[in-house]
């Protein structure tokens, strides 16, 4: 027989309880509406389970993330339904596939507030990383089962924002600076409000729709201290809802990619057009803007992994992805059938100790 | 000889980031117009001293001093007049090129 923690037997019993109350509620409302002849609307609740590996760098695990933030706006959609989000099954949490869920949900809670709600096992990473975010009470996480106290929650940091906020990533970094043992880039600040400042300039246009206090940036960051000689991390990515990098491009196209362009609404050419531009917006400082002192911020971005030993750098925007590091020593763009809402950027940074490096 | 000295770290923000106004409480515009070109215009000398800042993104250095071309100064009048100062030997490569590259653009130099 399987063996469960007492708090987790306490857990499944309060669950027990509280559906039993709940089926019983119903039935007393329904027998009460039938001796009433009463029709009542009953107001659905659709459970979706969050995956496995929270990762959105790859494009399989992504999907997961999308097929998820789809069924719940569907949900949603349907009038009078809630949408309770499972993280039962969660096993591995990534920053950038944390920050594109949550990214999303906040939007979601403020749209539907009140409809959405998560059912988490007590402790665990997705409850203490809810509650270190934020959203936990919006999302009816008990307090109790998801203060966060794991090292590996604890030391992920999260900004939001619409402007770029030079003084919260000094902060932050600063945050790391005084803790670790491990030199943080100095370039770094200036990597990453350029990437704020991208969001600011391109991801949502003027025209947008989207009203101004929600036309925001996420970033989150992830610490892991280096132990000897295994060198240590720093995980950082951002994130926006906008338009995305080849849709910023669109406007300005060039000779042969408005050929493309022409072509592609014709022949499927399995987004080669898209694969295109994000290459060209991170090889060439051409800018959305077609201004020729603008458009620094990607190469920038580049060319600071290119200076780390092994560092990683993902774009992932629109129909395609780049990813540069080892392994893909010159940049490599990737096209995918299924389009990706808004921009993520992702930073992945070999840490080593100072000691080490005297 | 007048010659005033700006502290970028005391007199704006330990952390400058953005290029237009609207883009955050310090971007590289607000810099440029309310410290450092009434600086320039009243001053024989201007001494920037970025010792403190953290290391700014291009938008913010860019606006901030290439942005001094498209303001109407030459790169020959900020040669005589700017002075860089900063613990990071990359700051004033970066900036002299940020303004030689307006300069070149601009269609002024020879």
């Amino acid at each position: 027989m399987k063996k469960y923690s007492e708090e987790r037997l306490e857990w499944l019993n309060r669950r027990v309880q509280r559906q039993g109350s709940f089926l019983q509620r119903q039935a007393r409302l329904a027998r009460r509406d039938a001796n009433l002849g009463r029709i009542r609307l009953i107001s659905k609740t659709s459970t979706i389970l969050i995956p496995s590996v929270l990762v959105a760098e790859k494009y399989e695990h992504r999907c997961k993330i999308l097929d998820v933030l789809e069924q719940c706006l569907r949900s949603l959609d349907r009038g009078a339904s809630r949408v309770k989000l499972d993280f039962s099954k969660v096993e591995k949490i990534f920053p950038g596939g944390m920050l594109v869920l949550l990214g999303a949900l906040e939007l979601i809670l403020e749209i539907y507030p009140g409809r959405v709600s998560a059912r988490c096992p007590p402790k665990s990473l997705a409850a203490q990383l809810l509650r270190h975010f934020g959203i936990a009470d919006k999302l009816g996480v008990s307090p109790q089962f998801s203060q966060p106290t794991a090292k590996s929650v604890v030391e992920w940091r999260y900004l939001t924002g619409t402007q770029a906020m030079g003084e919260d990533v000094s902060r932050l970094l600063d945050g790391y600076r005084q803790s670790t043992n491990a030199e943080i880039p100095p370039d770094l600040f200036g990597v990453l409000t350029e990437g704020l400042i991208n969001v600011r300039h391109h991801a949502y246009p003027t025209s947008s729709p989207i009203p101004p206090d929600l036309r925001r940036w996420w970033l989150f960051a992830r610490y892991v201290e280096p132990v000897g000689k295994t060198a240590g991390n720093l995980f950082i990515a951002i994130y926006d809802m906008g338009v995305g990098i080849p849709a910023t491009m669109k406007q300005r196209l060039e000779k042969g990619e408005i050929v493309l362009n022409w072509v592609e609404k014709i022949v499927p050419t399995g987004n080669a057009l898209d694969k295109a531009l994000l290459q060209q917006a991170v090889d060439h400082r051409r800018s959305g803007t077609g201004l020729p002192h603008r458009g620094n911020g990607l190469p920038e971005m580049r060319e600071f992994v290119e200076s780390t030993a092994s560092g990683r750098l993902y774009i992932v925007s629109g129909n395609a992805q780049y990813s540069f590091g080892p392994g893909f020593a010159s940049g490599s763009t990737s096209a995918y059938s299924r389009s990706f809402p808004g921009t993520l950027i992702l930073w992945s940074l070999p840490l080593k100790s100072k000691e080490l490096q005297a | 000889m007048s010659t005033q000295t700006i502290s970028v770290a005391e007199d704006f923000s330990p952390a400058p980031a953005g290029r237009f106004m609207d883009d955050g409480p310090y971007p590289g515009a607000a810099f440029r117009e309310n410290l450092l070109l009434p600086a320039i215009k009243k001053n024989d000398k201007v001494i920037v001293d970025l010792e403190g800042t953290e290391l700014a993104g291009s938008s913010f250095l860019e606006e901030a001093f290439g942005g001094l071309v498209r303001a109407g100064i030459s790169e020959t009048m900020l040669r005589a007049k700017l002075e860089l100062r900063s613990p990071r030997s990359s700051d004033p490569v970066r900036i002299w090129r940020y303004i030689h590259d307006e300069e070149m653009r601009s269609g002024r130099a020879h």
